[in-house]
């Protein structure tokens, strides 16, 4: 019942990013080449390659410790990289590192809020630093607060936010300039059944129009669910990437393999390969 | 009792106290610069404690009161230890967690409870310390006597933590409202002969057995040569029946009945701790209403990001702080407590030192808040593509408006009823507040685009002090000037376009080195 329905839901998204190919979507709108990252003698990426394109839900998966958050941070300018090149929507950021962010919105995983505003002074905030006129903050912040059912939160401080809710109004704040690239670090944490229903709503109605979604997660079962394609990195490099299919060819596992199966496999295989190296 | 397991308790509870020093050299020079940072004052300070007490040795004053001012200050050490016991036994989230969940006994916690607290107090009563060491070469005390005065202090100093920490369990085992009004009653009863000191009474210190008295007896007579065998005997009693009230109580089985308070530490540098900290803060003045909102209206980005950073300052309690600082400076002048000394001519207002003196503390309260509060939050800025220095340039704003407004409103009029130049008290103001706000700032900036997380705020503050204080120098010269030459109005405006003038250009110097600093920063 399990494996047809796996099968189904791959064989679905496969037509689905051949038709998107076959309608010139699909150009890739984030390229990582190369990249290299070492904090404190630490080396987090070792030349990560990836690609993600327009109008697909790509995910980041990799054990703790992989590289998963500094490539996302790397991406939208919180950390330097020390080596390599990134291009969103065909823009270096390294030759011009202010420009592109007007094409993404992001979602830290370590949510870290300003506690001491409101709701609606937050969402105002986000969208004053990106130069938003006023009338499409006030349009879009009243449509996400009532799509997140947070209109009783309006005027609260975000410190008495729950978990869910301040995730739900950083993903707002994410989206209040109508960004073509979302960036999301583990966007499910603390997030009730109904709240995960209307993100990956917001998730697929984005990437239908055209709009991609990168998610780094742990979620191995909604990452099978949801994206079109993922990368799985291992040590700071991608060790594999492709859809569900792809992957469970390269790992030769089982026409049935799940997802956390394909993934234990390919990180249990490269951690062999590597301590034999001695690396 | 089990000697390893207290040792290892120990070694915990101080590093987790003094975590961030090891977090980095930096943290060790900053240390470093701190500790030294007090030697200048505790020479100058131990001359003149020096000058009076030869002089009491000369027989050129009075003894007596000499045992009432030091039992004085020696009371207020044991009032602070029963008023700090009135919380209870308050212990860290981690203790509660990891060490009260182990097969650890009560009375070995506050054994290594005990050993803590002692350490604590060689490292922050340090400048203490020298001090009273320089007194005594100072003063060419012979050896034995040196040693009565370091043993009578240590009995003093150890009775007291003794007594904090019985006192704490006996609140926390048995605690309601009798026990409360016996500690405060004993509070009042221990610091009400301090009134003699400024008043005629029959109730004197010097006349008592407290054990402040005991302590302040055996010290000056040991200054005066003399051998204070029945008040020593007294300390070590004293001394005794702490020991005594702690072995019982220590017996009791506490650990149920802790509060759990956040981890208080100058070298904590964890911003979750410190950031929980402001979290009672921000709903308390949230509550009160203050009138400034952030609305869809601001004109200007930079307009609508000052008033942010105002908003955020009125609502982690910034504010209030200031607010209070500044009323208390100005009803402890009015009260005339340095009235007397104002209108001599030849020599600065005490108003003005005040200002001077506590005007440096506000950008480093205001910098390390921020540090605390929002460099946290910087991913939201640079992950948007907002100039992270029209940020800064707000957040200087910021600073700017509230640490020249406040005290102006609180201290203009203090200044005009009292008929006090005000032109120096604007110098010192503007001055200090461009300043310090900009070093502050920088500081703050520059440790965060090293990732040096692990710093704790209360060094980078000092550091950021100090150099504001060598910065403020020529201002501090500029002010003084009426008080060299003969006051004049043409006079008080060079001296306003002077320190302006130079105040600016250290500022802009400090502005161009964040703005340079800030687009590094990693978040």
């Amino acid at each position: 019942m399990r494996i047809n329905k796996i099968c189904k839901i791959s064989i679905k998204k496969e037509r689905l990013i051949i038709k998107r190919v076959a309608e010139g979507l699909m150009a890739p709108v984030i390229e990582l080449i190369n990249l290299w990252k070492s904090y404190n003698g630490f080396q987090a990426l070792r030349g990560l390659n990836l690609e993600v394109n327009s109008g697909e839900i790509f995910g980041l998966l990799g054990p703790n410790g992989a590289g998963k958050t500094t490539t996302l941070k790397i991406i939208v300018g919180l950390l330097k990289m020390d080596k390599g090149v990134v291009r969103i929507k065909g823009i270096d950021i390294n030759e011009n590192p202010y420009e592109y962010k007007r094409f993404i919105g992001y979602v830290p995983e370590s949510l870290s809020l300003p506690e001491y505003l409101t709701l609606e002074e937050f969402l105002i905030y986000s969208g004053k630093i990106r130069g938003i006129p006023r009338d499409q903050i006030r349009e879009r912040m009243n449509y996400y607060i009532r799509l997140f059912e947070l209109e009783e939160k309006r005027r609260a401080l975000l410190l008495s936010l729950s978990r869910g809710m301040r995730q739900k109004a950083a993903l707002t704040s994410a989206l209040i300039h109508d960004p073509e690239i979302l960036i999301l670090d583990e966007p499910f944490i603390g997030i009730d059944p109904a709240g995960q229903r209307v993100i990956k709503d917001i998730f697929t109605e984005r990437v239908k129009m055209g709009g991609s979604v990168f998610i780094s997660t742990h979620l191995l079962d909604t990452a099978e669910r949801i994206c079109d394609r993922v990368a799985i990195i291992y040590r700071g490099q991608n060790i594999a990437s492709g859809n569900i299919e792809s992957l469970r060819r390269l790992s030769k596992s089982g026409e049935d393999a799940t997802l956390e199966e394909v993934f234990l496999k390919l990180t249990e295989e490269t951690r062999e390969h590597l301590s034999r190296e001695g690396s | 009792m089990r000697l390893g397991m207290i040792l290892s308790l120990y070694a915990l509870k101080v590093k987790v106290f003094f975590g961030a020093i090891r977090a980095s050299k930096a943290n060790i020079i900053l240390l470093a610069v701190y500790i030294f940072s007090f030697l200048p004052g505790t020479i100058g300070l131990s001359f003149t404690v020096t000058s009076a007490l030869s002089s009491l040795r000369q027989g050129g004053a009075d003894a007596e009161l000499f045992v009432d001012i030091l039992s004085a200050a020696a009371s207020v050490i044991v009032v602070a230890a029963i008023l700090f016991s009135l919380r209870g036994v308050t212990v860290f989230e981690y203790e509660q967690n990891i060490v009260f969940t182990s097969p650890l006994r009560p009375s070995e916690f506050l054994a290594a409870s005990l050993l803590v607290n002692l350490t604590y107090l060689l490292i922050f009563a340090f400048p203490l310390f020298m001090l009273c060491a320089l007194i005594v070469s100072l003063l060419s005390l012979p050896p034995p006597q040196a040693a009565v005065i370091l043993i009578s202090s240590i009995l003093f100093a150890l009775s007291a933590i003794l007594l904090k920490t019985s006192l704490s369990l006996v609140k926390a085992l048995y605690g309601g409202v009798w026990i409360n009004a016996l500690m405060l009653i004993s509070a009042f009863i221990l610091m009400f002969p301090a009134t003699s000191i400024f008043m005629p009474l029959p109730i004197k210190y010097s006349i008592l057995p407290y054990p402040s008295s005991l302590l302040a007896r055996t010290l000056i007579y040991v200054i005066l040569n003399g051998i204070p065998l029945i008040d020593l005997l007294g300390l070590v009693l004293f001394f005794l029946a702490s020991l005594a009230f702690f072995s019982i109580m220590s017996k009791r089985n506490f650990f149920p009945f802790t509060t759990q308070v956040p981890l208080v530490s100058p070298f904590d540098a964890s911003a979750r701790t410190q950031a929980f900290k402001m979290e009672s803060n921000i709903r308390f003045f949230y509550r009160m209403r203050i009138p400034i909102r952030l609305n869809l209206e601001s004109e200007s980005l930079l307009s609508f990001l000052v008033k942010k950073e105002v908003a955020r300052l009125a609502r982690e309690g910034s504010l209030f702080t200031i607010t209070l600082m500044y009323a208390v400076i100005s009803l402890i002048f009015i009260a005339g407590g340095f009235r007397q000394m104002d209108g001599a001519g030849s020599i600065p207002s005490p108003l003005l030192i005040l200002l001077g003196t506590y005007s440096i503390i506000i950008p480093v309260m205001l910098a390390s808040n921020w540090r605390i509060l929002e460099a946290k939050n910087l991913w939201l800025p640079i992950s948007s593509g907002a100039d992270l220095r029209l940020i800064a340039r707000a957040t200087f704003y910021g600073f700017v408006i509230v640490s020249i407004t406040i005290p102006l409103a609180i201290i203009l009029p203090v200044s005009i009823a009292l008929k006090i130049n005000i032109i120096q008290a604007l110098v010192i103001l503007i001055s200090t507040s461009l300043i310090g706000c900009s070093v502050n700032l920088y500081f703050a900036v520059k440790f965060l685009r090293g990732r040096r997380t692990g710093s704790p705020s209360f060094l980078i503050g000092w550091l950021s002090m100090l150099i504001t204080s060598l910065l403020l120098l020529p201002v501090y010269i500029l002010a003084m000037l009426p008080y060299i030459f003969s006051p004049s109005i043409a006079l008080d405006i060079a001296m306003l376009l002077g320190s302006s003038a130079y105040s600016a250009f250290i500022t802009k110097i400090f502005l161009n080195l964040i703005n340079s600093n800030i687009l590094f920063i990693e978040v």
